[in-house]
């Protein structure tokens, strides 16, 4: 229950540090925001997601994996 | 402070005290009468003159002692200490309002639905809306479903919902994006508030599912679900629906 090993989830804990204003995706429904990783090899570097659902800065995610960045949103 | 301790102590075998005040007659009323009775309701309560605690939940078990593990859930997992969690929809439709609502009573809220509303297993499942709006009915199914968990596992049963909200998050989707007319599907992460809605979603589904045209209850449904989902199991519904999501994911990065 309580006292389990801390690494027991999948992925690596990040922490979301900015927040890109303009949305992306089909509908809407998708953000773009800056993270600092906090668990595994690329610990303390930030980097580029794109996320699903509501989130504001301060918010913990978990990524699959850490090594690829995705593209910032071109405005035309 | 005596009183709630001792029924916090309670709290952990409900079943127990009930058998235990019938037995011993021979002993003076008055030193016993206190802490062997409980009261599940309010009502119950005023009627025998019982003190009926405000702070555990349904009266019987305490949300101060329950642990979130996953730091990305902490912030949105809200279990501040209430007997009956209502909010009576105060909140509806501000900004994060599922921060201030209790998690159990997100629960209640998942399973008031009149359906599955998509074909899962080859057919629709609707409940004629039984259930649609009925907050006090369901409340009482998951206080069922809470006292089944506690005969089987002995745990306390916020904190069994709370490992299998963890264990049932997912942390990958995919979207769809458009390039010059032809479709990708590309995968996205899940910020912390989602994973928590998906799985929740995923639960109420599940109970829905294990009940339709069954012998077994919705409550009995809910608590197996939770009981599996806490221990990682495979065959629980949401387990399943989770790994399914992040390796269609995995394949499209």
């Amino acid at each position: 229950m309580a006292d389990e090993q801390p690494k027991q989830y999948d992925g690596y804990l990040a922490e979301i540090v900015e927040i890109q204003p303009r949305k992306t995706g089909m509908f809407g429904s998708i953000i773009q925001v800056m993270c600092k990783i906090m668990e595994g090899k690329d610990k303390g570097r930030v980097i580029r997601r794109n996320i699903s659902g509501k989130a504001k800065v301060g918010d913990m995610i978990r990524l699959g994996d850490t090594s690829r960045e995705d593209k910032p949103i071109n405005v035309k | 402070m005596q009183e709630e301790k001792a029924n916090e102590t309670e709290a952990k075998q409900p079943e127990q005290p009930v058998a235990a005040a019938a037995v011993p007659a021979a002993e003076p009323k008055e030193a016993i009468a206190k802490p062997e009775k409980k009261a599940t309701t309010r009502r119950a309560a005023k009627k025998e003159n019982i003190a009926f605690s405000e702070s555990l939940l349904f009266g019987k078990y305490s949300l101060k002692e329950v642990t979130v593990n996953d730091p990305s859930l902490a912030n949105y997992i809200v279990l501040a200490p209430k007997a009956f969690p209502n909010t009576y929809g105060r909140r509806k439709n501000r900004v994060y309002y599922v921060t201030h609502v209790n998690i159990i009573e997100r629960l209640i809220n998942k399973l008031m639905r009149g359906g599955t509303g998509a074909k899962i297993g080859g057919k629709v499942i609707r409940t004629k809306g039984a259930l649609q709006g009925k907050k006090i009915k369901v409340m009482h199914i998951v206080e069922d479903a809470f006292e089944a968990i506690n005969k089987k596992t002995g745990k306390n049963p916020a904190q069994v919902l709370v490992n299998a909200l963890e264990n049932a998050a997912p942390i990958e989707d995919t979207t769809r994006i458009r390039y010059g007319g032809i479709n990708y599907n590309v995968a996205v992460g899940i910020s912390a508030a989602r994973r928590l809605d998906v799985a929740l979603r995923n639960m109420a589904l599940s109970s829905l599912i294990g009940a339709f045209k069954n012998k077994k209850t919705l409550a009995d449904a809910l608590a197996d679900e939770l009981v599996l989902a806490a221990n990682k199991d495979p065959t629980s519904y949401a387990i399943k629906k989770k790994v399914e999501l992040e390796r269609i994911a995995r394949s499209a990065r």
